[in-house]
């Protein structure tokens, strides 16, 4: 078989899950404002009209979850939403490039399907792929996705050790 | 961590702002064991299938595919999801506009942004999916271009040009 060419991975851990069911798109709007004005960043989203309602997947920092939960849980009882339910730790393993294909992101579910892994979350981009994952499944899912993958026997994916970051107010100079 | 970039922008600027046409949204719904037959298959068709994009959750045990894909293609994914006994939730004519920047993926707010935007031209997507440096927006073609003028009140094109 041959093996899958990537030209990068990564993976970020200490993430939370934050997944909401069945709220309107205002509410999924009155969040994410408001998460915005607690300058809190979702590195992963996915939202999808569904229903009876919008399901929200979010990723964020998980020393942010509970400012995070806060927000969601009072939305959802003001308003009788369902309230937000948790996953953590979670990491985000990000695949490059996508290519514009199918292949990546069947032959990686497959893959990790065959080792008896399911991802909570998977998106793609214009040029990757982002899979979230218990955080205890890192070691499985780098053995199942390395076996697939064309990479040097016993790589991993490197941890994300830099930020970028956006400022409340523009500086001068 | 260490911080290596600040932004500030508004308008957000973005690589570009506009629609690809053409497509279909499709939403599978199965088992896990079904999402493995779908998987393979998808894995083994020769030639690949196209993809403008692709995204998974979970409702209990019952796994929610959505698949973004030319017009096309289609047909090759019904095939592989009836042989998959995936059932097909939803299919509908979609656009898509991807607002990419420099470390979107890193910085709060953008989200917010391109939901306000929408909801300021009355658009209800059927998905918004924010990965690495790609916001994604899917919605039905008769909405893109109210989208695309919701979204450029918060984001910019290269020299300023939304069009």
């Amino acid at each position: 078989m041959t093996r899958l060419r990537i030209t990068g991975w990564k993976h970020r851990r200490e993430l939370s899950l934050l997944a909401l069911k069945d709220w309107p798109w205002a509410g999924v709007n009155s969040l994410a404002g408001a998460l915005a004005q607690a300058h809190i960043n979702l590195p992963f989203l996915l939202m999808q009209t569904g229903k009876g309602g919008v399901w929200v997947r979010l990723c964020l920092e998980q020393g942010k979850r509970p400012q995070a939960q806060a927000l969601a849980a009072e939305l959802a009882q003001d308003h009788g939403w369902e309230p937000p339910l948790i996953s953590e730790p979670v990491i985000a393993l990000t695949f490059y490039p996508l290519a514009g294909g199918m292949t990546l992101p069947a032959e990686a579910l497959a893959c990790l399907a065959g080792a008896g892994l399911h991802p909570l979350a998977l998106g793609t981009s214009l040029a990757a792929m982002t899979v979230i994952l218990p955080e205890e499944m890192l070691p499985a899912a780098v053995q199942a996705l390395g076996s697939r993958f064309d990479l040097p026997p016993g790589s991993s994916p490197p941890e994300e050790r830099v930020s970028v970051v956006q400022s409340p107010v523009k500086r001068e100079g | 961590m260490e911080t290596v970039a600040v932004y500030f922008e508004k308008p957000v600027r973005t690589y570009g702002l506009k629609a690809r046409l053409g497509n279909v949204a499709l939403s599978l719904e199965c088992t896990a064991a079904g999402l493995t037959g779908l998987t393979d298959a998808l894995a083994a068709l020769e030639p690949p299938l196209q993809l403008v994009s692709c995204s998974l959750m979970w409702e209990g045990d019952l796994a929610l595919l959505q698949v973004c894909l030319p017009q096309d293609q289609a047909r090759r994914l019904e095939e592989a999801a009836a042989q998959a006994e995936a059932r097909i939730a939803g299919c509908s004519p979609a656009d898509v506009i991807n607002l990419q920047g420099p470390h979107f993926g890193d910085r709060w707010g953008l989200a917010s942004e391109a939901l306000r935007g929408l909801e300021s031209a009355g658009i209800d997507p059927f998905c918004v999916l924010g990965v690495t440096h790609t916001l994604q927006v899917t919605m039905a073609p008769e909405n893109n271009q109210a989208a695309l003028e919701g979204l450029g009140r918060g984001f910019c094109a290269p020299g300023g040009d939304n069009g």
